[in-house]
């Protein structure tokens, strides 16, 4: 009987140690995808890049569903890094993404973000590289775009849901507007509308866009109203208010491969910017997951690659992607290229 | 099959049967869930189609109240103005789109001040009715979410927001994520039905439910514990003997249980070597007594002759028959009493009385020797004494009569020696010995005796006349004369072929006249004429040596006158 339990013994031994280095072998880097739940912004568009992305990339990398409040986003960020997640893909506003610098800071993590775009918040978070042009090349696009319209007094409304962002963005469009000669006033969400203005730039969340649109119709009639990159999303698109005006996005939709308009028709849904960002965004991640990208070799990694996204290819450069801002006209049910800038 | 074999048999078929038993468990409560979220898909297709038909095919009134349920209601005509609307005033355009496009429309759920919504559009007679509700419903299992399109999901008890796009992007309905399991239910729409539940608490559900099961196990388990210690305890005597066997050095009996057969076979087997060597060492042991028995027989055999062979009296034989009986006596313990009789003489020792020679019973026998017989009885053991004993005794006792018969031929052969056997006197021989020891008593005794020479003449010629049996009458008859004529302590002998002699023991010169008349006067007497001379010499006149004196005595008898 004692030859029977010293032989079980060593077979189970045996079993559990190659269970543990098969385990262990075939682990397959985790990747978190953060989302916000208790938003009033939608992140469907989002959310279904992500999972059309990590629908069509190989089983090679485990996705895995980190939801987060307001309120608690350090404390859910910090506890999915204690508990080995290493890579994560984020739809954070730039005030989020600054909170998290004191939790990401020094830790062997990578955040890949599609909508952060402060060029500030991008470089004080070591491991933070976004998506999405920065606000930078952003305000000198949107100038740009006004000096070439011929606007000469410009309106410049800025939200009040993500003042890091808002606030740089509204002040670097309007300082390179003065450099145009172009005037400007930037005004807050709540504020009165009082200014004279032959075209408005606005700088919130689509909700709030949604929110002020009919005032701004009201107090200036048809005038152009140009959205930020934040302002372009599942819930723009869906309203009727935001007819007629022009929205800034970082991807080309009208170039989207026949096979994602199918996945997005399935899903009774349209492409916006965002949601190309977030699949792009998902990719990138893989990748470095894929690749077993340490926090130290991501920024060289990511600017010695050129990755293929949802409409195209990109690079990265200096923590984020070096794509063209694109400028389209809501009209309706369809989005029209107006301009592009590089 | 062997006890051990048996339980590594049961082992295994609990084992099998308890990961069966686990196994049907989990697809009970894999169907189970499965059943739960059928059900409750059909249940919310069946709401949602219901909204949708309902809505279908009503036209907005004026004023209208809210069914429960409907959190707002919108009419859109083909144009796409909004022509009605009931707390919800902006449409979608995907829901524009998808409902003119496929009649149809489910929105994304949407977070309004905290509350899922989503919106329901199909085409009416008068354009598109959208509705929006609240997608949740009263239940008990609060771990079922309701997830749309784009992997964002609310539970359907509870205003509790998560995402799935992980759950969502895997093909399997069973997703495995630890610490849950995501089960999953396509339904209306797009939407899908998530039921997230911790693998632990479906352990522990499959656990409960298997614990009959496991109760079972654990009770066959006891009762072969319990069969294990019968048959252990019954095996210990098993064990005992082969520990006993191990280390034993000499075949010898096993003290303990005999309840086994083989034990029990085993001590009949040294049960049966004990016999057989008991009866091997009896037979040794007999043969070694008869061994020693021989030695002593053949002893006695020796000595035999030499006990009979110095006897020269009938004391001495006394003895000797006496010593003989001693020495059978001492053959054996099992000799308890000896008795012999020769003639009628008893010698009897040990338990043996006189009596015994008349009762039979005790060992008797009859042997007849040359000239008698010698009876012998004995006091034999009967538990001791052997059929091999018996028989070398009777041989040895026949010895001895062969012996006592060797004897009796012997002293009658010397008998033979001492006499003539005509005259049955005294031969010359022996009656010179007899009288040269008389002349040496004569000497120290200074007594007077006489030698008379009788002597036949003419013998040769009465023989020729009246035949040699005649001759031997007469020798007879003067034998006859002389022993008459003779006292007992006088010796007589044949001293020739036709002469005798006779010696007077102190006997004196005077009365030897008398004598010679009294002697030839009977000698006279017989039928036939016969002249006899007489010679006589006297001691210690004529000589003082037997030679001398017989010579004298001759020398006379030639020279007497008849």
């Amino acid at each position: 009987m004692r030859k029977y339990l010293i032989i079980s013994v060593i077979i189970i031994a045996i079993a559990v140690v190659a269970i543990v280095f098969f385990f262990e072998k075939n682990q397959k880097p985790v990747v978190g995808i953060l989302f916000p739940v208790d938003s009033a912004t939608s992140y469907s568009d989002r959310m279904a890049g992500v999972l059309i992305a990590i629908r069509s990339l190989p089983d090679e990398v485990k996705f895995v569903d980190i939801d987060f409040n307001s309120s608690d986003l350090s404390t859910v960020v910090s506890k999915s890094i204690n508990s080995g997640i290493r890579y994560f893909v984020t739809f954070l506003t730039s005030s989020q993404a600054s909170e998290l610098r004191s939790v990401v800071n020094g830790k062997n993590v990578i955040l890949v973000d599609s909508q952060v775009t402060n060029p500030f918040v991008i470089n004080e978070i070591k491991n933070f590289y976004t998506i999405s042009p920065t606000d930078t090349i952003q305000a000198s696009a949107i100038a740009n775009y006004i000096h070439a319209q011929n606007y000469k007094n410009v309106l410049i409304i800025k939200g009040d849901q993500n003042p890091i962002y808002e606030n740089y963005l509204s002040s670097q469009i309007a300082k390179d507007l003065n450099n145009y000669g172009i005037n400007s006033v930037i005004k807050e969400f709540d504020q009165n509308l009082d200014a004279t203005a032959d075209s408005v730039v606005l700088i919130m969340s689509s909700e709030r866009v949604l929110n002020i649109m009919p005032r701004i119709r009201s107090k200036y009639g048809n005038v152009p109203v140009i959205g930020s990159d934040w302002t372009l999303d599942q819930t723009l698109l869906n309203s009727k208010k935001s007819n007629g005006m022009i929205a800034t996005c970082f991807a080309d939709l009208s170039d989207l491969p026949q096979s994602f308009k199918e996945s997005l028709y399935k899903i009774k849904m349209f492409p916006d910017p965002s949601m190309l960002l977030a699949y792009n965004a998902t990719i990138v991640v893989f990748i470095l997951a894929k690749n077993d990208v340490g926090s130290n070799d991501a920024q060289k990694f990511l600017d010695s690659r050129v990755f293929v996204g949802s409409n195209g290819e990109f690079t990265f450069s200096n923590k984020s992607a070096s794509s063209k801002v694109y400028f389209y006209k809501i009209s309706g049910e369809n989005l029209t290229l107006l301009w592009s800038w590089r | 099959m062997t006890f051990k074999r048996f339980v590594i048999f049961l082992v295994v078929i609990s084992v099998a049967f308890a990961i069966f038993d686990l196994y049907f468990q989990f697809v009970n409560i894999q169907n189970e869930m499965n059943e739960e979220l059928t059900n409750l898909s059909a249940a919310f297709s069946e709401r949602i189609e219901g909204i949708t038909q309902f809505i279908s095919i009503m036209q907005l009134s004026k004023n209208i109240t809210l069914p429960s349920g409907i959190k707002g209601i919108i009419e859109i005509n083909d144009d796409g103005n909004v022509v009605k609307s009931y707390g919800l005033e902006n449409y979608t355009r995907a829901l524009y789109d998808f409902s003119a496009l496929s009649g149809t429309y489910i929105s994304p759920i949407t977070n309004v001040d905290g509350n899922p919504v989503i919106t329901i559009a199909t085409k009416s007679p008068s354009g598109i009715i959208a509705v929006e509700i609240d997608p949740r419903v009263a239940l008990s299992n609060a771990n079922l979410y309701i997830v749309d399109q784009s992997g964002f999901g609310v539970n359907l008890s509870s205003n509790e927001w998560k995402t799935f796009i992980s759950v969502l992007a895997k093909n399997s309905n069973f997703i495995i994520d630890w610490p849950y399991l995501f089960v999953k239910e396509p339904t209306y729409g797009n939407y899908t039905l998530v039921n997230q539940v911790r693998i632990s608490s479906i352990i522990y559900s499959a656990l409960g439910a298997s614990l009959p099961s496991y109760i079972l196990i654990l009770a066959i388990f006891f009762l072969t514990g319990f069969l294990y210690l019968h048959l252990k305890k019954k095996d210990k005597p098993v064990e005992e003997f082969l520990d006993f066997l191990s280390e034993i050095k000499t075949f010898r009996r096993y003290e303990g249980s005999e309840d086994q057969k083989f034990v029990k076979n085993y001590n009949d087997l040294v049960n049966e070597w004990d016999r057989v060597s008991k009866s091997y060492a009896s037979v040794i042991d007999e043969i070694s007594q008869t061994n020693t028995d021989l030695i002593k027989f053949n002893d006695l055999y020796a000595e035999l002759p030499m006990i009979f062979e110095r006897i020269d009296n009938e004391e001495s034989f006394k003895d000797a028959i006496r010593i003989v009986a001693r020495r059978i006596l001492d053959l054996s313990k099992c000799v308890k009493g000896v008795g012999i009789k020769y003639g009628q003489q008893i010698f009897n020792i040990g338990t043996i009385t006189p009596y015994d020679f008349q009762s039979n019973t005790k060992f008797t026998l009859g042997i007849k020797t040359h000239s008698s017989t010698l009876d012998f009885v004995l006091d034999l053991d009967k538990f001791t004494t052997t059929d091999i004993f018996k028989e070398l005794l009777v041989s040895l006792l026949h010895h001895v009569g062969s012996v006592v018969s060797m004897y009796e031929l012997r002293t009658e052969r010397n008998e033979s020696a001492r006499y003539d056997p005509l005259t049955e006197l005294l031969t010359r021989q022996e009656f010179s010995n007899l009288v040269f020891r008389e002349i040496e008593i004569l000497k120290r005794e200074n007594e007077q005796s006489a030698f008379v020479l009788v002597d036949i003449k003419d013998f040769k010629e009465f023989n020729d006349r009246y035949g040699h049996f005649e001759g031997d009458v007469l020798m007879k008859y003067i034998a006859k004369v002389i022993k008459n004529s003779t006292r007992i302590t006088d010796i007589s002998c044949r001293w020739g072929e036709d002469s005798f002699a006779i010696y007077f023991a102190n006997f004196k010169k005077t009365d030897m006249k008398t004598k010679e008349s009294e002697i030839i006067g009977k000698i006279k007497e017989f039928k036939r004429s016969v002249n006899v001379k007489i010679g006589v010499s006297y001691y210690p006149q004529d000589g003082e040596t037997f030679e001398e004196l017989m010579k004298m005595a001759e020398e006379r008898s030639n020279t007497q006158s008849e």
